[in-house]
């Protein structure tokens, strides 16, 4: 597959436009087949909102995609957009989240977010449901909020999350998601159960 | 009044009667489909009525005080509300199996308050569904279910 054919399909995976995303289907990093997503019934559904989520397929696909273009987060990203995952630190900017995703693929070179559902959009909100990570090859990162890890431990890390997005102006102005930290920490080593 | 907005007005009552302060179990019997699907990611997913009343039954005999409520405004599209909430209780009850990463023996004391987001699907004036994240990081380190191995 060439990039350009990743790159449309992820674009197609992202993109939550019924017709075209049940016809390309849905393939996680498994690469195993996920039920496609079904088109939007709603007849309220506005061309703004179309147009939200086809932007959120495109951040998805070019931020958090396996193939990173930083060009993304000048043409998606508000000038003081709030990138705030629940694992991480808070960013707010295009210099501060360059510098985020940088220094997380310089961790885990493999590193790659897909859509698991159609995106949910109402009003300015758009609603992604995700299943990603990789393995920790790279540099020491120190990122997390509950632990750093030294340079290439070899883990790996696949968890899953929510991030509800806001945009204005076909910008993306806040992006907060909740990770699904217990299983990605456990995962990396930084906790551990306690057993009673 | 849109099927959309009806839809947000079910998931409004859902949680300010399943997941509010007060528990009215009778709002299963109203508001949940007969098959209803709950899956929270720090619990284990239940199945249909009896089952779900049985989870909320037991969540509480553990966490008296337990309640959670809205953060932010519902999002709706086509079949699907999405709420963000916040909320938690007192482990003061019962012990408690519920939780996937370990039991907890009776009456810790622990106070658990976390956030989360969940994705309901509505049809027909039914809950069919409803999955919801945890921020279980938080809740398990607080009910001492969890520690953290290495310096930050």
């Amino acid at each position: 597959m060439t990039a350009q054919d990743m790159q449309r399909r992820n674009l197609l995976r992202w993109a939550g436009t019924g017709a075209v995303a049940t016809a390309a289907g849905v393939v996680g990093l498994t690469g195993q087949a996920q039920a496609a997503p079904r088109a939007s019934t709603d007849p309220r559904q506005t061309a703004r909102e179309q147009a939200n989520k086809a932007i959120v397929g495109r951040w998805f696909d070019g931020f958090w995609g396996p193939t990173y273009d930083p060009a993304i987060v000048e043409a998606l990203a508000a000038p003081d957009m709030l990138l705030q995952y629940s694992l991480h630190v808070p960013r707010r900017g295009r210099t501060d989240i360059r510098a985020f995703m940088k220094d997380f693929r310089a961790s885990f070179p493999n590193l790659a977010f897909a859509g698991t559902a159609p995106l949910i959009a109402q009003g300015d909100l758009v609603v992604g449901r995700w299943l990603g990570g990789g393995t920790h090859t790279g540099a020491a990162f120190s990122d997390f909020l509950l632990g750093s890890l030294p340079a290439a431990t070899g883990r790996k890390m696949h968890f899953s999350g929510t991030t509800v997005l806001r945009l204005a102006g076909g910008r993306i102005v806040e992006e907060i998601g909740l990770d699904d930290g217990v299983t990605a920490l456990t995962q990396l080593g930084l906790v551990a159960p306690i057993r009673a | 009044m849109s099927v959309q907005d009806d839809n947000k007005a079910i998931v409004g009552r859902w949680f300010t009667h399943f997941w509010g302060a007060n528990f009215d179990p009778s709002i299963v019997d109203e508001l949940a489909a007969p098959d209803m699907l709950l899956h929270y990611s720090l619990h284990a997913p239940r199945r249909g009525r009896a089952d779900i009343k049985a989870f909320m039954a037991a969540f509480r005999a553990s966490f008296p005080d337990l309640s959670f409520g809205g953060t932010a405004e519902l999002i709706a599209e086509g079949d699907s509300v999405v709420g963000r909430w916040i909320g938690g209780g007192t482990h003061t009850g019962a012990a408690f199996g519920d939780m996937l990463a370990g039991p907890l023996p009776a009456a810790t004391g622990r106070k658990m308050r976390f956030s989360g987001t969940t994705v309901l699907k509505v049809i027909n004036g039914r809950i069919v569904e409803e999955v919801g994240l945890d921020d279980g990081v938080t809740a398990l380190l607080q009910l001492g279910l969890l520690r953290i191995t290495v310096a930050a």
